[in-house]
């Protein structure tokens, strides 16, 4: 393979990997601490629908607790599945589904590590809806008296990690454009000398000592290539020089008369 | 016609002989039948000075 593909190959492929291996790494790193990251304020945000509606939840107030989770619903629609609210025997005290309810979500278990900070985070997954379903208790003292269900679409957190992803290798391809016009410019400031002194040393090697150096002045090891060769054939032109003048005088010599010749 | 330059490579040939002619055409990377064509400026007799001089030791002379 030519110098110039070889160059232009090596920086392609280099940015290449360093894209992929970038997006793989946001996607395993990030994929992770992002989730709990969104799991999380999930959680606050159960927790402050507990504060809320707790009078409510206790009394199975339905309208009321049904009019603030569709008010809390509508303002997120596309990250949020349902809200949801279940009494302390997991019937249901109100919620957001307007079309039937997933089978799936019948099972849910609303039973709570001790303490002010439990929460749960179960993956939901039903042919009708994929979702993380964040829950927290509500507390009347130590006494859990029901509980408030965010269902946190999976499909949300996939087009975050979608959106990473993407944003990451366009940054690489973006980078990997650029690169290649680096590569090709850095390639043609390498390789178009290189090729000028190979045909040089080319004629050299053919015999023609008449032969013209670019005169490059790159300031680098390519110059020092063209000096040495510069050197070279000085030397060579020289040696052809004196060899020259040695053999004139005896080319132009009378022939030698043998002894006893008269 | 550069006397002074061609001069060098007179003293070169009297030092080395051939050898010593050809080390000064490798080191100036002036042959001698340039140095016939070129003047003697300044700048061309100080590498062939310098050049010389590398000769000189390179023959241990």
């Amino acid at each position: 393979m030519k110098l110039g593909p070889k160059i232009i190959l090596s920086f392609v492929s280099f940015i290449v990997l360093f894209g992929v291996v970038s997006a793989l790494a946001t996607s395993l790193i990030l994929d992770a601490r992002m989730q709990h990251e969104v799991k999380t304020s999930e959680v606050a945000f159960a927790r402050s629908l507990s504060t809320r509606l707790f009078k409510s939840i206790k009394d199975k107030d339905t309208p009321v607790v049904t009019d603030t989770l569709l008010d809390e619903y509508a303002l997120r629609p596309e990250k949020l599945g349902y809200l949801m609210v279940l009494d302390k025997n997991g019937g249901r005290v109100a919620h957001t589904f307007l079309a039937p309810i997933p089978s799936r979500l019948s099972t849910l278990v609303t039973s709570y590590a001790q303490g002010a900070g439990a929460y749960r985070v179960d993956r939901i997954e039903d042919p009708a809806m994929d979702v993380y379903d964040v829950s927290v208790p509500v507390l009347e003292g130590i006494v859990t008296v029901g509980s408030v269900h965010v269902g946190l679409r999976s499909a949300y957190l996939e087009g975050i990690k979608r959106d990473l992803v993407r944003t990451t290798l366009a940054a690489t391809l973006g980078i990997g454009l650029i690169a290649l016009l680096v590569a090709v410019l850095l390639t043609r400031k390498i390789v178009l000398p290189v090729r000028q002194l190979t045909r040089v040393a080319n004629q050299l090697s053919a015999g023609q000592l008449d032969v013209t150096l670019p005169n490059l002045h790159t300031n680098d090891e390519i110059q020092d290539l063209e000096a040495s060769l510069a050197g070279v054939l000085a030397a060579v032109t020289t040696l052809m020089s004196e060899i020259e003048k040695q053999m004139a005088p005896a080319a132009t010599a009378p022939p030698a008369v043998p002894e006893g010749v008269k | 016609m550069a006397k002074l330059l061609t001069g060098y490579f007179t003293r070169a040939k009297e030092l080395g002989g051939i050898q010593g002619v050809v080390k000064l055409a490798m080191i100036t990377k002036i042959s001698s039948n340039s140095a016939e064509a070129l003047p003697d400026s300044p700048e061309n007799l100080k590498t062939m000075e310098q050049g010389f001089n590398e000769v000189k030791k390179a023959l241990g002379k």
